[in-house]
């Protein structure tokens, strides 16, 4: 091999050392992420009446949660608060309104759409 | 000149791929910022046996564009709305009696933690925590009803809490056998509020995190015997009719038909070329505060 075409192999060797780690390895195949699942459609009744989206905002479980009544002195005594059923989870106050999602404009998005 | 002509070739077949194939998923956010919503939504994957066809599918029915990270058998795209990462698409073979879903990843600040949290409660692991330099931390779990759910520990910063433009993803919903438990698992890892809503018999629940609604918990609809829980993902469109009628025209199907939901607006559920289920849900703020119809 000549001199002229060692140096050469010796650059090209660094250049397929560069690539190599990205381009012949087997790149992204261990992706976290992907997950195929069960077959069907199968939604039964799902229709009017049954709702899975967000409220629009402050809506409140027990609208009459704030009502007052008169007792006999005439004073007015917000309603005592009803026995929660038990759940798993710890449910929120009942007095506490039901957040919507994150309504604000972004600063960055909030282009114009294309009627998507 | 034979030696050359085969160095260069060898140069050609490693280096020319790496430019296309380089897998570097890119950041959540750009600039990065120190901004974290733990319980949020923050990302999604499609995994399919046909990216091509997924691509057109999703660039027609949402105007996503799509950045190749990897050409040939297994490929993996970003989708982008309006230039930045909303989702991903995976390419992988389709296993029998399955079908190509999309999953979902909730933002977390340490993945590891979270899937020792997750073990101790009931959960299993699907695919186990790695990390991207510039997305973060993801690991993939099952909840203790079996439904894969990921978390993702963002390098970048978690994106904001503003409305979503129409192509974004907007809400998400689990389907399951015992709502009532698994709103306890999720509160117990992610440190959700819950909310109870009335929903004709059914169980509909309301996962928030700062004030800010982030899921639902429903039971499955009733009747419905043939299917398990999962998640369900809805994107935000401007006319859930006219998104669902686009599906179908684009090779995909409907399949619940678009109709109002408890913020007043429609929603649908579509499945793309695939058979991968995705919500879609309108949601106008000229609308707001009217309530369902």
């Amino acid at each position: 091999m000549s001199a002229p075409l060692g140096r050469w192999a010796v650059r090209a060797l660094g250049i397929v050392l560069l690539a190599w780690p990205s381009g012949c390895a087997v790149t992204g195949e261990g992706y976290v992420g992907g997950v195929y699942e069960e077959p069907g459609y199968d939604f039964g009744d799902w229709g009017a009446g049954y709702w899975v989206g967000p409220p629009r905002g402050r809506e409140h479980r027990d609208e009459h949660h704030d009502e007052h009544r008169v007792d006999g002195g005439g004073v007015r005594r917000p309603e005592p608060a009803r026995p929660a059923p038990p759940h798993a989870y710890r449910s929120a106050p009942a007095t506490r309104p039901v957040p919507s999602i994150p309504t604000r404009p972004s600063p960055v998005h909030g282009r114009p759409t294309r009627g998507r | 000149m034979r030696p050359r002509a085969a160095l260069l070739g060898a140069i050609l077949v490693c280096a020319a791929p790496a430019a296309a194939q380089r897998f570097e998923v890119p950041p959540l956010v750009e600039p990065a910022s120190d901004e974290h919503h733990v319980g949020k939504f923050i990302w999604a994957d499609l995994v399919t046996p046909d990216l091509a066809a997924a691509e057109r599918f999703y660039s027609g029915l949402l105007g996503w564009t799509f950045q190749d990270l990897r050409a040939g058998e297994r490929g993996y795209a970003v989708a982008l709305l309006d230039g930045l990462p909303v989702a991903g698409l995976i390419q992988r073979p389709e296993p029998p009696e399955r079908r190509p879903a999309w999953l979902g990843f909730i933002a977390v600040r340490d993945v590891d933690e979270m899937k020792r949290a997750a073990l101790d409660h009931g959960a299993t692991v699907v695919f186990e925590p790695k990390t991207y330099p510039k997305r973060g931390r993801q690991a993939v779990l099952a909840d203790p009803e079996g439904v894969a759910f990921g978390v993702l520990a963002s390098t970048s910063g978690d994106p904001g809490d503003f409305l979503v433009d129409p192509g974004g993803f907007i809400w998400g919903s689990l389907l399951a056998r015992d709502p009532d438990r698994e709103a306890a698992f999720y509160q117990t890892l992610f440190g959700y509020e819950v909310f109870e809503l009335p929903s004709e018999g059914q169980s509909h629940l309301i996962l928030s995190s700062e004030n800010f609604a982030r899921a639902s918990v429903n039971s499955l609809p009733g009747g419905a015997v043939r299917r398990g829980p999962h998640w369900l993902i809805f994107v935000r469109v401007t006319d859930a009719a006219d998104a669902a009628a686009r599906a179908v025209s684009l090779g995909g199907r409907v399949v619940v038909e678009p109709h109002m939901d408890r913020h007043g607006a429609r929603v649908a559920l579509v499945a793309d070329p695939a058979g991968a289920l995705l919500g879609l849900m309108e949601w106008s703020d000229v609308a707001a505060a009217e309530g369902p119809k």
